[in-house]
This record gives C-alpha cells, sequence and structure tokens, in this order.
C-alpha cells in the first residue's frame, strides 16, 4: 500500500513539473492524457458479484494511465505511469495490484526517415501476423520493447522494421520478435483510375532457452502417440493488397505459418494409465485468407468479408492463455454490437478453426429512411456452427429533431465453444429493438431504447429499457434496466444501471451505479468471459 | 631383573599410539524432493475432469514423488441438484483465498511457487508439467515422516508428523496436515461427455479437512539442522454414508517457508500416506 502511494505521488510530482517546463521553454511542447478507474464493489450474491477478494475484503478497485508527452527539436519523448491496486482488469476472479513504468519511447523523424526506440504499437499488414497494441478495458498491452525504423524512399513505397520483446505487464516476454513489411501504392491511369496498396510482411520469433527448457519438460511427459518436437524459430509471412476501382474496393490477404509450438486446449491427449483428456501442446503450420469487398455508390452500400483461419495462434510465450502474449490481432467477423441485449453474445475470433463470412449491406431510400442489413456466419472448419446473426435495422428521420430506429437481430451462438460450458444448447436469440432520439430546444436532447430478447437458452429471456437526458455539451444522465422477465437459471432478477457524464474542456467524467449480469465483454475485438458486478464506477477520461 | 620385567611391560605401553581412528557419523539422506499440486475445482467446472487426467497421468510417471490434493473452491464449487456431497469445504474457501482466485479452471498451485515475481501461484494446466520438473529438480532440504494411528472402533486418528531438517532455518516453517479421500462417487460436469456431466463420476484426493491451521501451524522453533520436531494432530472421522471411508483417506502433512515479501511460504517438503 506505501508503494501504491508512493508511486502515485510520484506520478503526480513529473506531472506538475513537466507542467512547468512548458512554460520555461518556449519550444518544448508538452501533451498528456490521464485515464482512470475507480470501482467500488457491493456484494450482491443473488446475481453471483460476490467471492472475489474485492466483495469479501478490497472494496475498492483502481486503475490508472498517464500518458506525457514531450516534444522538441522534432524529438518525441512519451512516458506513461501505470497503477493497478486491487484491480479485476487482469484476472475478473482476483485482486491485482502493481505499479510503475507502462511506457516510454523515443521518437525522431530525419527525412524520409523515421526511427522510434522503447515500447512500440505498430503492426504488420492488417496485424494477422503482428500487431502491437492496447485494450485497457481488457488489460491488454502487447507493446514491442525494441527499435522500429521506418523509410519512404519514394512516395510510393514504404518499408519498416522492428525488433525487440513483447511487454508483459511490467516485465518482457523472453522469446524474441522481428518483423519487416514493404508497401507500396500505385495509381494506374488517368481517368477512371485504379490504385493498388500491395504489401508484404514476415515476422520472426525466437523462443529464448528458457522457454525451450520449460517447453521440452513438458512434452517429456507426453506419451509416445502424442510425442512431438518443435522448433527454435517460427517464421509468418503475409502478402496483401488493396484493389480499388471508382465505388469497388476488394481487399485480400494470404498469410502462412511456419511450425510452432502451441497449446490447444481442445486437442485430444493420451494419458499414461489409460484414456485421454483434452489439451496438449501440438507443433504445427497455420494459414489464414481473408478477403474484403467493398462497393459504394449513392444510395447503396455492401461490404462483404469471408475469412478462413487454421492454426494460427501466435504467442510471445508458449504456455500463455486467453488474452495474454498475442502476437497477432484476429479481428472479428462480427460486429460489435452497442445495444446492450443485441451485444449480450459476441464471438470471439478463434484462430485454431474457423472459417466465416460477413456481410453488411446499407440502403438510403430516401432522405428519411435508411436500412442496414448484417449477416454473418461463422463455423468451424469442420463445419461445426459457432455463431450465425441476422439483423435487419430501419431507421426513421422525421427532421432533425426527430430519429427513430428499430428492427429485428436473430443469433445462434455456440456457448459451449466460446464460453467453455458442457452440456449447453447453442443459444438461439430473437432481439426486437427500438431506439428513439429526440432533440429539444437550447441544446438539450433525450434517448430512448426498449429491447427485448427471446431466449430459452442460458439465462432465459431479457428486457431493456433505457432513458438518456443530454444537456449538451457538459451533462448526460442516462437509467437503464435490464430484466430477466422469463429466468432459466436464476430468480427474475433486475439489472438497474445509472449513469452521470460531465464533460468540461477537454476532460470527462463518469459516475455510475450498476448490476451487471455475467458476460462476454468485448474490446477492439477481442473479447473474455467476465462475471458479474455489482457497485459504483468512476471513470475520469482527461487530456492537457 | 625385576626392575628390567617393569621396564619392559611399561616400555610396551609406551608403543602404544594416542591416535584416534577416524571416522563419519551416518546420517539419514534427504531422500527426493516430493511435489504438492493442489488442484482447484468444483463438482459445477466442465474442464476440471480433463486437469485431474492431466494429473493422473503425470502421477504414472512421478508417482509417489507427485502429490495430488483437489480441492473444490471457487466459482464452480457447488453441488447439482441431484448431487449427494458438498466437496465445498471452509478449509478449502481459505486456502482459496490465501493462493488466489484462478482466471480460469482447470488450474492449481504447484508447491505453492510462482513463475515470476508479477504472477500469481495459480497455473493453468499447461504450465503444471512443466513447473512439476522444475520442482522435482529442487533438492530436499528436510524429511517429513508421518506416523499414524487410526482406531476402527472410535475412529479416531492420531497423526504425529516428524519433521527433520538437513540444514539450519533462519525462519519459522509452517506445517500443514490435511485429509483427503479418494473413490467419492457423484456427479462432475464434464466438457468431454455429451450430456455434459458424469453422473458416476470418480472424485479423488479430494480435501475434507485441514486438521492443522489451513495457513499450517508454526514450527517451535526455526529448524536446526538433524535436530527433529514433532507435531501431533487428532481427529474423528465422521459416520457418514458413502464417504469418511478410512480405506480411501489418507493424510498429507507438507511443510511451508515464507519468502521475504510473499505471505504464502514456497513448499519445501510433502509427504502422504493413507490412514489404513
Amino acid at each position: 500500500m506505501k508503494d501504491f502511494y508512493r508511486h502515485s505521488w510520484m506520478i503526480c510530482a513529473l506531472w506538475t513539473s513537466s507542467l512547468g517546463l512548458v512554460t520555461a521553454q518556449d519550444k518544448l511542447s508538452f501533451s498528456g492524457n490521464l485515464q482512470a478507474g475507480l470501482n467500488w464493489f457491493l456484494e450482491d450474491v443473488e446475481i453471483g458479484a460476490a467471492n472475489t477478494p474485492q466483495y469479501d475484503d478490497n472494496l475498492l478497485g483502481l486503475e490508472m494511465w498517464l500518458d506525457l508527452q514531450f516534444k522538441y527539436k522534432g524529438y518525441t519523448l512519451g512516458v506513461r505511469g501505470d497503477v493497478f491496486h486491487n484491480s479485476n482488469l487482469l484476472n475478473p476472479n482476483d485482486a491485482y495490484s502493481a505499479q510503475g513504468l507502462g511506457r516510454i519511447y523515443l521518437h525522431k523523424k530525419f527525412g524520409n526517415l523515421e526511427a522510434q526506440a522503447g515500447y512500440i504499437y505498430d503492426q504488420i499488414g492488417s496485424g494477422l501476423i503482428f500487431r502491437s497494441y492496447e485494450e485497457r478495458p481488457l488489460l491488454i498491452d502487447n507493446a514491442l520493447v525494441g527499435g522500429l525504423v521506418k523509410y519512404q524512399p519514394w512516395d510510393w513505397l514504404e518499408v519498416k522494421a522492428m525488433a525487440g520483446r513483447q511487454k508483459n505487464l511490467f516485465e518482457w516476454y523472453d522469446s524474441f520478435i522481428r518483423g519487416g513489411q514493404i508497401e507500396g501504392f500505385f495509381v494506374l491511369g488517368q481517368e477512371n483510375s485504379v490504385s493498388i496498396i500491395p504489401g508484404f510482411g514476415v515476422v520472426n520469433s525466437s523462443w529464448s532457452d528458457g522457454q525451450v527448457s520449460d517447453v521440452i519438460k513438458a512434452l517429456q511427459t507426453h506419451t509416445p502417440a502424442d510425442s512431438i518436437g518443435f522448433y527454435y524459430h517460427t517464421w509468418s509471412f503475409t502478402g496483401y493488397s488493396t484493389v480499388a476501382y471508382g465505388p469497388f474496393s476488394l481487399y485480400l490477404e494470404g498469410a502462412f505459418k511456419t511450425q510452432d509450438i502451441y497449446f490447444d486446449p481442445d486437442q485430444e491427449k493420451q494419458l499414461y494409465g489409460g484414456g485421454s483428456t483434452l489439451g496438449r501442446f501440438r507443433n504445427d503450420d497455420g494459414s489464414i485468407l481473408f478477403g474484403s469487398f467493398t462497393y459504394g455508390s449513392k444510395g447503396f452500400s455492401a461490404n462483404v468479408s469471408l475469412r478462413r483461419t487454421k492454426n494460427f495462434t501466435s504467442r510471445a510465450d508458449p504456455f500463455t492463455t486467453l488474452n495474454r502474449g498475442l502476437v497477432n490481432y484476429l479481428p472479428p467477423m462480427s460486429r460489435l454490437n452497442s445495444a446492450r441485449l443485441k451485444a449480450r453474445y459476441t464471438p470471439a475470433a478463434r484462430d485454431i478453426s474457423e472459417k466465416a463470412l460477413q456481410a453488411e449491406l446499407r440502403y438510403t431510400f430516401s432522405k428519411k429512411i435508411k436500412m442496414v442489413q448484417y449477416f454473418s456466419h461463422i463455423a468451424e472448419l469442420d463445419g461445426n456452427l459457432l455463431y450465425r446473426e441476422f439483423d435487419n435495422e430501419i431507421t426513421f428521420r422525421q427532421n432533425r429533431f426527430f430519429q427513430c430506429s428499430f428492427g429485428v437481430q436473430s443469433q445462434s451462438y455456440n456457448q459451449a465453444i466460446y464460453e467453455g460450458k458442457s452440456g449447453v444448447e447453442v443459444v438461439q436469440t430473437v432481439v426486437p429493438y427500438l431506439e428513439v432520439q429526440k432533440r429539444l430546444k437550447k441544446r438539450k436532447s433525450i434517448r430512448s431504447q426498449l429491447q427485448y430478447m427471446h431466449t430459452d437458452q442460458d439465462f432465459g429471456s431479457w428486457i431493456f429499457a433505457l432513458f438518456e437526458y443530454n444537456m449538451a455539451p457538459r451533462w448526460s444522465f442516462s437509467v437503464s434496466d435490464m430484466y430477466n422477465v422469463d429466468p432459466e437459471k436464476t430468480d427474475d432478477l433486475h439489472y438497474p444501471r445509472l449513469d452521470i457524464i460531465y464533460n468540461i474542456k477537454t476532460h470527462r467524467m463518469m459516475f455510475s451505479y450498476l448490476k451487471q449480469v455475467e458476460g462476454v465483454v468485448c474490446a477492439g475485438g477481442i473479447c473474455r468471459l467476465e462475471p458479474a458486478f455489482s457497485g459504483f464506477r468512476f471513470s475520469l477520461q482527461s487530456s492537457f | 631383573m625385576r626392575f628390567l620385567i617393569i621396564i619392559t611391560i611399561l616400555s610396551l605401553l609406551a608403543g602404544c599410539s594416542k591416535e584416534q581412528p577416524q571416522f563419519n557419523l551416518l546420517r539419514p539422506e534427504a531422500g527426493d524432493r516430493v511435489v504438492l499440486v493442489e488442484e482447484f475445482s468444483g463438482a459445477l467446472c466442465p474442464n476440471c475432469p480433463q486437469g485431474t487426467a492431466e494429473l493422473e497421468s503425470l502421477k504414472e510417471i512421478y508417482g509417489d514423488r507427485l502429490i495430488i490434493l483437489t480441492i473444490h473452491a471457487g466459482d464452480f464449487a457447488f453441488p447439482f441438484s441431484d448431487s449427494k456431497f458438498d466437496f465445498a469445504t471452509d478449509d478449502g474457501d481459505v486456502l482459496l483465498d490465501l493462493l488466489g482466485n484462478p482466471i480460469g479452471y482447470p488450474s492449481g498451485v504447484v508447491n505453492r511457487k510462482r513463475e515470476g515475481p508479477q504472477d500469481g501461484y495459480q497455473l493453468f494446466s499447461s504450465r503444471w508439467a512443466t513447473s512439476i520438473a522444475s520442482s522435482l529438480e529442487d533438492s530436499a532440504t528436510v524429511q517429513i515422516d508421518q506416523d499414524i494411528a487410526y482406531d476402527p472402533e472410535t475412529r479416531e486418528l492420531e497423526v504425529t508428523v516428524t519433521i527433520l531438517p538437513f540444514q539450519n532455518f533462519q525462519s519459522l516453517p509452517r506445517l500443514t496436515v490435511v485429509l483427503k479421500e479418494d473413490g467419492i462417487i457423484d456427479p462432475q460436469a464434464d466438457r468431454a461427455d455429451p450430456t455434459g456431466v458424469v453422473t458416476s463420476y470418480e472424485h479423488k484426493n479430494v480435501l475434507r479437512t485441514v486438521l492443522s491451521s489451513p495457513s499450517g501451524d508454526p514450527l517451535a522453533s526455526s529448524p536446526k539442522l538433524l535436530e527433529a520436531q514433532q507435531k501431533n494432530y487428532r481427529f474423528t472421522l465422521p459416520e457418514e454414508e458413502g464417504w469418511w471411508i478410512p480405506e480411501n483417506c489418507s493424510i498429507v502433512a507438507f511443510l511451508t517457508e515464507e519468502q521475504s515479501g510473499t505471505a504464502i511460504g514456497e513448499v519445501l517438503q510433502a509427504t502422504e500416506a493413507p490412514i489404513r
């Protein structure tokens, strides 16, 4: 606890002293960002918000990120302090406390050459073979700690290379990652021109001696039937291109990965003593094929994407699971819904075996009427259905003061696969929904939502209602309730929520009281199952 | 003449050597390091039977050098409506609080060691084999022996644990003594089963009670080289149908030593012995 206060004061002191620098040196520019979240846990055994350290003893949980950026004569120095105190972000069932330097980097541009050292967020291609990124709601911070060089010898060509080790909270994983990308930009023809943006990327990952030793210890316990070897190095390659012509745009990407050791929790493993279990190491190559076609014209636009994924697990440590140590990024092949009940069952991308198709069609019939049709179909390579969604939404805009949207979404969600629950049926839902927005005088507006989810599986059917009152630009108030109208698991419980948002200049504060049902939480396309929550929540986002 | 004889005899005595023959004391051997895995489970946990099977397979490899203790505590430690038994115990809850809630299941703690300073104690099953193998490489610094007396008439149990150190300790290690039971038949969720539940699942290594304090009883003094210490525990097995069967019960005793900066001690040595 003493450490926590000491480091908090250190960060505050650094912030304050750096503010002084701005005035002292004219050529030095300074900016920053503070993001903080405070949870006050209130036990509610009925909804399952109980039996974690936060509900038992440590009633307050805090997360804070303070980013500081200094620019001077073309140099950019960035420093970030991270503080976690009884936080449930790392493990929703446990308390995590730590603080320290979250990021530091130095960046400089020399003409066409750009160099950065320190903690790097970047990607190769669309991220299929490499992406270092941050998703704070899930405490994902996959920064590459090393160096990055970008060079643009001509306007139509950019080359970049990077190397380093992946960040693991306040330490680094032992494996070493290096990669590069070459990307071009060409325009063919004068009128009705075709633009082409081709690229090629490569990534090499090398296990450390310690990691190799650890893997050997695990593999030595395999039966002869499951015995496998593995390599120190893994290579991943990707080739991609965007071709745009008039209203048409086509993106194609193919990625291949050489043999790599990884843990497959669904793979059958033979046991000494007879029988088998699920979960063992594999050493396979992998591939991804991805294509996305877009068409846009007045009154109609379409986007269709397809992806086939096979054994494309890339980790900075072969023992990491869930969202830890991810080297690459597979975007979800379903859209992230914002409406509460429509978003209740959201599929995470599966890296072992998945084939997926999604399509979105947008129609503008007139200035007043628009329609969106959405379809997603995700299955394992053997055809086993994972997820299917249909959504039809119509928006009626009477004038700039009144707008309403309504539609019906239906889903099939393989809960056994996505949430690891045995013996459960595929969740079938039908969600009719309605949203009304009305602007009032003096920059005030109201928004109201009504959603109903019919399902015979999991928790059963729900009804959700929300009312929001906005007083732009400062205040926003919303109150909502999610009610288990036809419960299958528990009593007919209510999950109320109250939010008060206050904005001033570049600062945003949000105070909430909420009860949240157990469910999948997604951020930036990465999802995980979160337990129920009950309590107060305060968040602050401040730029300066 | 007499004087000559006396001189001769005395001269024989003078020829005796004052040097002592050299020898070393025979000492008990420290023996092999035994590794303890505290597996966290629950009747409603669909992935846990996969972890249990993995541990059973490792037990086939390492034999008596691996001790498995299955603790029903946490998110899934609730009985089915048709379960005969509730395996969750207050002691198990205390151990879960002590070792931390896992992020997912199957999960277990190997010798109460952490992989790194920022890691928790709980490990996913993919880590177990490596962590067990690493712990087995550590040398044993203590020997633990159990003397178990069980009276089948009264069902009274007396356990005498003897700790023999092979080095001097500055710290005050803690002794934990638990009773576990095999062969309990009751429903268990299992994702490998098409129905999701195995109705006649054989539960093994189930923590039934902790005879010591769940966090361990401190020894009387810091252990000194080859100076044995003993602790005594008594318990009466309840008479309940289907479990508390003496033939299926065994006692696990393990010694932990707190490291600087941590509240939880690493397991120095463990031992297991059947009640009957």
